[in-house]
């Protein structure tokens, strides 16, 4: 929609490897599409020799962040999870995860940070709670 | 299902793009329309877009699942890998069911399209009851890089719901999920590669954890192309503008 409003003429594709292929053959000129699935895409096809443009980091509705979700009852369950990211994120595990792939990590922005607060003891199992704070600064 | 962390773990692949707000037991044509199939078959289907109109279609019911499936090169994206033919059944009958605006208000019964619930039909998918402990099928289904079936089970999904699992000290089951009103019938503990919006959240069952990767749009050009479609692009004003 926003590259419609541009004056370009856009395609409807419904899977991002056939528009790369498309972009390959000449058939169009570029393709919109999600980090993930260009950098694979590239990684297994370098043959295809495509390079992809990071341009619109700045557009908010071309941007979103990635999460797990889980059932709202499940707040136990949300906190061990968010523990178990943040500790992945800040050792390098998750970045390395993406490696594998051949994509590059991009950490999530935004505004309001999570941050480890304080511990908890819930039963027998200890647990990070994890919240937003308008003091943290990342 | 019991809460907490006793039960067994599962996860399911979502195409992220196409996370939508819905908790249906069936395939809910109407949010389809109004996301995916209305940006080119407008007002779900009763007008003209970068598509025909689909209400009062002179097309066969064949034709109709035959170019969902299938598709038309450069105008109407194939869809033959997402939709079982229960799904297609159901979007034609909506498709048959369009009745304009004015006419549907006139009738008293309101909305004509009635999908009737029924079960997901569990030897069609590789559909791992969380209940029941892993299992793996050999389908074909093949998303990398989020999550593959060929082969041996890989992806950036599958890979971070084993660490999460292993950390977490559950068995990990794994439902495979294409559309997100499959969601529903699978009944996982939790989804990967949820979209943290809370627009795209608001009619859904998930709350999601903090965020950790930042998706979005890039564009993918010859590495030989002369022309440059950044600044062609950017150069452009926008339609508001």
């Amino acid at each position: 929609m926003t590259l419609e409003q541009r004056g370009l003429t856009t395609i409807p594709f419904a899977f991002e490897d056939e528009m790369m292929a498309a972009v390959a053959s000449g058939e169009i000129d570029m393709a919109a599409v999600t980090p993930i699935s260009a950098g694979w895409f590239l990684r297994e096809n370098p043959e295809f020799g495509l390079r992809l443009l990071d341009i619109f980091a700045d557009i908010g509705e071309l941007n979103w962040n990635l999460a797990v979700g889980m059932r709202r009852s499940d707040r136990f369950l949300r906190r061990k999870v968010n523990g178990i990211l943040e500790d992945l994120i800040a050792t390098g595990e998750l970045a390395e995860l993406y490696a594998r792939y051949g994509i590059a990590y991009r950490p999530p922005v935004y505004r309001k940070p999570f941050r480890v607060e304080r511990k908890t003891r819930l039963g027998e199992q200890e647990c990070v709670r994890l919240g937003y704070s308008r003091q943290c600064a990342r | 299902m019991t809460k907490g962390l006793g039960r067994v773990g599962s996860v399911v692949l979502l195409v992220a793009a196409w996370i939508a707000p819905a908790a249906a037991d069936h395939i809910d044509v109407p949010n389809l329309f109004a996301s995916v199939c209305g940006f080119c078959h407008e007002d779900g289907g009763r007008k003209a877009g970068e598509g025909p109109r689909l209400m009062n279609s002179e097309r066969s019911d064949e034709y109709i699942r035959d170019r969902i499936r299938n598709g038309r090169r450069g105008r109407m994206p194939a869809f033959g890998k997402m939709f079982p033919e229960e799904d297609l059944d159901e979007i034609v009958a909506y498709i048959r069911a369009l009745k304009s605006r004015e006419e549907a208000s006139a009738q008293s019964t309101g909305n004509s399209f009635r999908p009737s619930p029924r079960r997901w039909p569990v030897s069609r998918s590789s559909r791992a009851p969380c209940r029941h402990g892993p299992s793996r099928t050999s389908n074909a289904a093949n998303a990398l890089p989020f999550a593959g079936r060929k082969g041996e089970p890989r992806g950036i999904q599958l890979d971070l719901a084993r660490v999460i699992a292993e950390r977490l000290g559950v068995r990990l089951s794994v439902d495979w999920v294409i559309l997100s009103y499959q969601m529903k019938r699978a009944d996982c503990d939790i989804v990967m590669g949820t979209i943290a919006d809370r627009e795209a959240l608001k009619d859904s069952r998930l709350k999601v954890s903090r965020p950790c990767f930042r998706s979005g749009v890039v564009l993918a050009v010859r590495r030989k192309s002369t022309a440059s479609p950044a600044s062609r692009i950017r150069s452009r004003p926008t339609a508001s503008a």
